[in-house]
């Protein structure tokens, strides 16, 4: 199988007053075409920055660095902004956890998708539209033509997360990044896209980077699953092995905060993993001399 | 026994929303029912559970139980009051939200503590130290490191924003608190651990609550009563037992049976 995103040993450091905060510590990350890599740990482990610093699009005084950075066969460390700014969008795309950060919200569905089409794409106005109608509709979108017109503010939670996931599917990218995709949607569309994904992975090879904190979705979506914990990898394997066997207790004790289905407060304990100052702030204290 | 009343403490009385969508190239308007004539009781102590489609009207209603939009008809009480008659600080100090998108709903000028200390300001009469207690206080039981008080949203990953609302929600001890989605954007640890917490809020001060949440464990988890709507209507309304044992609507059945099971070691 032929490797989409290779990733080796990704370093993020953000300045803070604080002090530097070693946000994402040596991370790899491997996907070959048609494949689903899972990400899942705790808030605040990092998942969204390295997803934000493969795209490069982390502020400048973030400083990242990796020994390895490749998507397909273009090096990405060696690529200048333009040259990101043309591969984002088109070779790779990226599905935010918060909808609004990816939205204008002056700009009408239909203008940020068409606009998004035409600037990679040299097509007629008529092409565009026909295409983004197009996703809107299979990413479930109800009455997808009258959608074109509306601003992202007059649409709900979950019909905005769906306008950006068709945004990101739109030039038919080779990899997708989803940070917690379908958090917003309830179970019936969810189901409609993780199988709208799934669909496109053995259709056209399409790799995908999948973060959740839904070990319900990661275990439907992911071939592989890395669990990351302050800024590591501390876990990760086949999606089926490391549910029934977790090696790190991290995983074992993130397992056991998952809600299952017939649980009542009072009757059962919905378990949290007990936290103190210290595990959250290593990743502070390791990087001040 | 949870010892949750039957008194109403917000009652919502066939409450329509209607909104005007700009047309297309000619300008003429599209009309959307949002809300097509909703009636629902919240109970004073009680956790009421709304669930359903996305774009079923879920979060509209959250807005107009928080009196941030007017209803095209009908009406919203509170003890009894029409909402719209209330003074908005007296409100507040009562009827708390939490937003489904922390993004949008955090002023990203604003820090943390100052973020989650205004309900208290615009109340008035916490001295400032008496302030930051309480927000250090909300900041531990939320897991979010003290380094965390002068961070700007944009600072923060989306659960730690999202703890953010939840800490400015409660830090006033409102009676009741609309919580759109709150646990949506967290880890399940995170998650446990604001559940939790929730609950034992109301054990203690007996908060109400109404919980949008598309998670039906979570809600299967907390809830008292559950809602279930579809097209800005509500097609099922339940005790939670009783309605995950036996589900009348059509809907609420295909709901629980596309809900993800995941296969755990036990
Ligand atoms: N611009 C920034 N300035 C300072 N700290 C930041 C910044 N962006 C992120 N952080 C910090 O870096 C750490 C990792 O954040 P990240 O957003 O990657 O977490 P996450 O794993 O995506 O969490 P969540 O599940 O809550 O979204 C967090 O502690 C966060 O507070
Ligand atoms: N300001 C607005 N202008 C026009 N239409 C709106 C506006 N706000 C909401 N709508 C529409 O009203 C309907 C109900 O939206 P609402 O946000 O209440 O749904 P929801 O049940 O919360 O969905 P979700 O689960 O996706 O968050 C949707 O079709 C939405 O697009
Ligand atoms: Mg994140
Ligand atoms: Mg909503």
């Amino acid at each position: 199988m032929t490797t989409v995103l290779s990733v080796r040993n990704l370093e993020v450091s953000i300045p803070t007053h604080a002090g530097p905060l070693a946000a994402v510590r040596g991370v790899d990350l491997q996907v070959a075409a048609g494949e689903t890599l899972g990400i899942v740990g705790e808030s605040g482990c990092g998942k969204s920055v390295t997803s934000m610093a493969v795209m490069r699009l982390l502020p400048e005084r973030i400083s990242v660095t990796a020994d390895e950075m490749r998507l397909g066969e273009t090096d990405l460390t060696g690529l200048g902004e333009r040259q990101m700014a043309d591969l984002r969008g088109e070779r790779m795309a990226m599905i935010f956890q918060e909808p609004m950060t990816a939205l204008n919200p002056v700009l009408t569905v239909g203008r940020q998708l068409t606009e998004t089409w035409l600037r990679h794409r040299r097509t007629p106005m008529k092409e565009a539209r026909e295409r983004a109608i197009d996703l809107l509709d299979r990413v479930g979108i109800p009455h997808p033509r009258e959608r074109m017109d509306v601003y992202p503010h007059q649409l709900s939670g979950g019909l905005r997360q769906r306008v950006m996931i068709a945004m990101a599917l739109l030039c038919d990218p080779e990899l997708i990044i989803a940070d917690e995709p379908t958090t917003a949607l309830d179970v019936t569309v969810q189901a409609q896209i993780l199988d709208l994904l799934a669909g496109l992975q053995q259709e056209r090879g399409l790799a995908m980077v999948f973060i959740s904190h839904d070990i319900g979705v990661v275990s439907r979506i992911a071939h592989r699953v890395q669990v990351m914990y302050g800024g590591r990898t501390v876990d990760g394997g086949p999606v089926d092995d490391l549910l029934r066997h977790p090696r790190h207790p991290y995983t074992r004790a993130l397992l056991s905060s998952v809600p299952r289905r017939g649980m009542r407060w009072g009757r059962d304990t919905l378990g949290a993993i007990r936290w103190s100052e210290d595990t959250d702030d290593t990743a502070t204290r390791e990087t001040r001399p | 026994m949870t010892g949750t009343g039957t008194v109403p403490v917000m009652e919502i009385r066939d409450v329509r929303r209607t909104y005007r969508l700009s047309g297309g190239m000619f300008g003429q308007a599209r009309m959307l029912d949002a809300l097509a004539g909703v009636s629902l009781d919240l109970r004073r102590g009680e956790v009421l559970a709304l669930v359903g489609e996305s774009g079923s009207g879920k979060s509209t209603l959250s807005r107009i139980l928080l009196g941030l939009e007017a209803p095209t008809s009908g009406e919203v009480f509170l003890d009894g009051m029409p909402v719209s008659s209330i003074a908005r600080r007296k409100f507040a100090a009562r009827v708390q939200p939490v937003f489904q998108d922390p993004y949008s709903s955090l002023n990203p000028r604003k820090t943390v503590r100052q973020l989650i200390e205004m309900p208290l300001v615009i109340a008035g009469g916490v001295p400032a130290s008496e302030r930051l207690a309480r927000v250090r206080e909300l900041l531990d039981i939320l897991r979010m490191p003290a380094r965390m008080l002068d961070a700007y949203p944009s600072q923060m990953s989306g659960g730690q924003r999202q703890r953010v609302a939840i800490a400015r929600a409660l830090i006033s001890r409102p009676e009741i608190v609309i919580c759109d989605e709150p646990t949506s954007a967290l880890d399940v640890s995170v998650q446990a651990e604001v559940l939790n917490l929730l609950m034992e809020l109301r054990a203690e001060f007996g908060l109400t609550y109404l919980f949008i949440s598309h998670d039906l464990a979570v809600v299967e988890y907390i809830a008292d009563r559950v809602a279930v709507m579809q097209e800005g209507r509500i097609v099922e309304l339940d005790e939670a037992e009783r309605l995950f044992a036996g589900p009348a609507h059509d809907y609420t059945r295909r709901l629980l049976a596309s809900a993800l099971t995941v296969p755990l070691a036990t």
